[in-house]
C-alpha cells in the first residue's frame, strides 16, 4: 500500500526538478549575469577584491563611451552587411545545390557529396591564408568581398550539408505532384518545393548569420583598416593596451551577444529541427 | 560519352554549377596554392620570397618542438572536451526531456553559452579568470577556500585547463540541445515496449534510449571533435597561446607564424600537415564506429 499518494508524489518531484533546474540555470548563466552587470559599473566598483554584487554608483558611462569613441555602431554596420551577404550567397548557391543532390542521380555526385565533407573539415588556416595571399596579390584585402568568399569557404559546406538533408526529408511525392499538375522539374522546386522547405531554409539562413556573425579568424586575417571591422574584430581591441577597461568591455560584449541571442531565441525550435534533420538522415 | 552524360543531367548540373563554382574558387585553388607554398620560401615581409626552397619547410617542422607542443595541446583540448561535453549535455537533456510545465523555458536559457559569439565569451572570461581582479578569485577568496589568488591563465600549468572550462561552457549546450531533439525522437512506443517486457530503468537507457541517439550522437561527436581541432577564437583573444606555448593549438601557431612572424610558406605548412594528421585521425575513428 503506498503511503503518499501518487498525485503528492508527483508533485514533489516536480518541485524537486524546478529546484535543480533553477540551482543549474543559476551556474550555467553565471558568467552572462556578471557581464551584463559589470556593463553598468563604475571602474572603482570592478577592480575590487570583493566582488560587488549590486553597484551602489550605476552607470551608462561605458555604453556612451561604446557607442561614440569605440566605433561600435560602425562595427556593427560592417557585421550586418558581411552577414546578411555571405547568408544571402549562401542559401541561394546551397538550395539551388542541395535540390539538386537530393532530386537526381548525375555521374560525380557521390565525389562531390564527400568534396563537400572534406571542405568543411578544413581548418580555416588551410584555406584562408591562401585566399588571403591570392586577394593581396589582386588588392582585394580590406574589403567587404574579401571577407565575404573566405567566410563562405567554411560556411557554405555547413549550409549544403545541413539543407542538403532536409531536401532529403521532403518527400518526392511533392514534386511529382507539381510535375503531374504541368510544372517541369525547376518549376516544381520554386512552386512546390520552396515553399514547403520553407522552415528548413529559414534555419539554414539563421545559421549562416549567426556563423558569419561570429566570424573572427576570416576578418582578422582579411582586414587592418579599422572603419572595416566588424564587431568581433574590434571586440579584440580591449585587450590590447596594458589596462583593461572591463567596464567598457563588458558594455560593448553585451550589445554584441544581444543580436545573435535574439536569433537564437526566436528560432530555436527551427534551428534543433533543421540541423536533426540532416542529421538523422546522414 | 562524356558530352551525352552532360545533356543528359544538364539540370542537375545545372543546378550544382553555381556550388560548384563557388566551391572551386574557394576550396581548390586556395589548396594548390596552400600545396605549392608549402615547397618555397614565401615570407610575407621579403619581396620576390616566392621561390622554391625544396622540403625546407617540412625539415623545420619535423624538429619543431613548438608544433608537437600545440598538436599535443590540441588533441588535449579535443580529447577531454568532447566526452566530457558529450556526457554532461546527455545529462543535461536527459533531465529537460521530463514531462514538466516550463522546461521549454530552461532549454532556451541554458542554450545561452552557445548564442554567445566565441570572441565575446573569451573576452568574459578573461575577467571571471583574471589573476588580479577576476570574480572567480574574488568568489574563492570569499568562501575563504584560497589565501593567494589563482592565476588561471598566467600560470602555465593551468592554462589549458582554464581554456577547456572556457570551450566547455560554450558549446556543452549544443550537445544538450541536439541530443535532446534526438531524445525526443525515439517514439514513446518502444519506451512501453520495453517496460511491458520487464525492463528496468538502466535497461531501458541502455537498449532504448541509447541505440535511438545513435544517429544524432555519432554526428554531433564528428561534428564537435572538427570544431575543436580546428579551434582558434577563444585561445588566441584570451592568451594568444601564451604564456610561451602553453595554450598553443595549431591553429594559433599556423596563424602566430603566417602572419606575426610572416613566414607564410612555414604558416600554410603547420597547416597543411596538421590538416592531414587530422583527415588520418577521423579516418580511423569513423572505420571504428561504422
Amino acid at each position: 500500500m503506498p503511503r503518499v499518494s501518487s498525485k503528492n508524489r508527483k508533485i514533489v518531484l516536480n518541485a524537486t526538478w524546478y529546484v535543480v533546474a533553477v540551482v543549474l540555470t543559476a551556474a550555467i548563466l553565471f558568467p552572462a549575469y556578471w557581464m551584463i552587470l559589470t556593463s553598468f559599473k563604475t571602474t572603482p566598483e570592478i577592480l575590487v577584491i570583493q566582488p560587488v554584487w549590486i553597484p551602489k554608483n550605476p552607470t551608462l558611462d561605458n555604453y556612451v563611451y561604446i557607442f561614440s569613441t569605440a566605433r561600435w555602431p560602425t562595427y556593427a554596420v560592417n557585421s550586418v552587411i558581411i552577414a546578411s551577404s555571405v547568408t544571402l550567397l549562401s542559401i541561394a548557391v546551397s538550395a539551388l545545390a542541395a535540390y539538386g543532390m537530393s532530386r537526381f542521380d548525375f555521374p560525380g555526385k557521390n565525389t562531390y557529396s564527400v568534396w563537400i565533407l572534406v571542405v568543411y573539415m578544413m581548418p580555416a588556416s588551410f584555406l584562408a591564408f591562401p585566399l588571403y595571399v591570392i586577394f593581396s596579390w589582386i588588392g582585394l584585402t580590406d574589403t567587404y568581398l574579401a571577407v565575404i568568399l573566405a567566410e563562405m569557404s567554411s560556411i557554405l559546406p555547413f549550409i549544403m550539408f545541413i539543407l542538403r538533408g532536409y531536401f532529403d526529408s521532403i518527400p518526392k511525392d511533392l514534386d511529382e505532384a507539381g510535375m503531374i499538375d504541368g510544372c517541369n522539374r525547376v518549376s516544381a522546386l520554386f512552386r512546390v518545393v520552396f515553399p514547403v522547405a520553407l522552415p528548413g531554409i529559414a534555419a539554414a539562413a539563421a545559421f549562416a548569420f549567426i556563423a558569419s556573425w561570429q566570424e573572427y579568424l576570416y576578418v582578422l586575417i582579411m582586414i587592418s583598416a579599422d572603419l572595416k571591422r566588424t564587431l568581433p574584430l574590434g571586440a579584440a581591441i580591449f585587450l590590447g593596451g596594458k589596462f583593461v577597461e572591463w567596464g567598457q568591455m563588458m558594455a560593448y560584449s553585451t550589445l554584441t551577444a544581444l543580436p545573435a541571442l535574439v536569433v537564437f531565441a526566436f528560432l530555436q525550435k527551427f534551428l534543433v529541427r533543421g540541423l536533426t534533420q540532416g542529421a538523422v538522415k546522414g | 560519352m562524356r558530352l551525352e552524360n552532360l545533356r543528359k543531367h544538364k539540370v542537375a548540373y545545372g543546378l550544382i554549377l553555381p556550388s560548384l563554382i563557388v566551391i572551386i574558387g574557394i576550396t581548390i585553388v586556395p589548396m594548390l596554392f596552400t600545396i605549392v607554398s608549402s615547397f618555397t620560401k614565401f615570407n610575407l615581409a621579403e619581396r620576390g620570397s616566392f621561390v622554391f626552397g625544396g622540403i625546407d619547410n617540412y625539415k623545420t617542422l619535423a624538429g619543431d618542438e613548438d608544433f608537437f607542443v600545440s598538436l599535443l595541446n590540441t588533441c588535449i583540448l579535443t580529447v577531454v572536451t568532447v566526452p566530457a561535453s558529450f556526457i554532461i549535455g546527455l545529462s543535461l537533456a536527459l533531465f529537460l526531456n521530463q514531462n514538466i510545465k516550463g522546461r521549454g523555458v530552461f532549454r532556451s536559457l541554458w542554450f545561452l553559452p552557445y548564442a554567445m559569439t566565441p570572441v565575446i565569451t573569451a573576452l568574459l572570461w578573461n575577467q571571471l579568470l583574471d589573476g588580479s581582479y577576476g570574480v572567480f578569485n574574488a568568489i574563492l577568496h570569499d568562501l575563504g577556500l584560497i589565501k593567494n589568488n589563482i592565476q588561471f591563465l598566467a600560470n602555465p600549468h593551468l592554462t589549458l585547463w582554464s581554456i577547456m572550462i572556457v570551450i566547455m561552457w560554450m558549446f556543452t549546450p549544443f550537445f544538450t540541445i541536439t541530443l535532446l531533439a534526438g531524445l525526443q525522437a525515439i517514439p514513446p512506443t518502444l519506451y512501453e515496449a520495453a517496460r511491458m517486457d520487464g525492463a528496468n530503468t538502466f535497461h531501458v537507457f541502455r537498449w532504448v534510449t541509447l541505440p535511438g541517439l545513435r544517429g544524432i550522437a555519432v554526428t554531433v561527436l564528428i561534428v564537435q571533435t572538427i570544431w575543436r581541432f580546428n579551434h582558434f577564437d577563444v585561445v588566441w583573444v584570451l592568451t594568444k597561446g601564451g604564456p610561451g606555448f602553453a595554450s598553443q593549438l595549431i591553429n594559433t601557431y599556423s596563424y602566430l607564424e603566417a602572419f606575426v612572424y610572416y613566414k607564410m610558406a612555414y604558416g600554410v605548412t603547420i597547416s597543411l600537415v596538421s590538416t592531414a594528421i587530422m583527415f588520418v585521425l577521423t579516418a580511423v575513428y569513423i572505420k571504428k564506429v561504422i
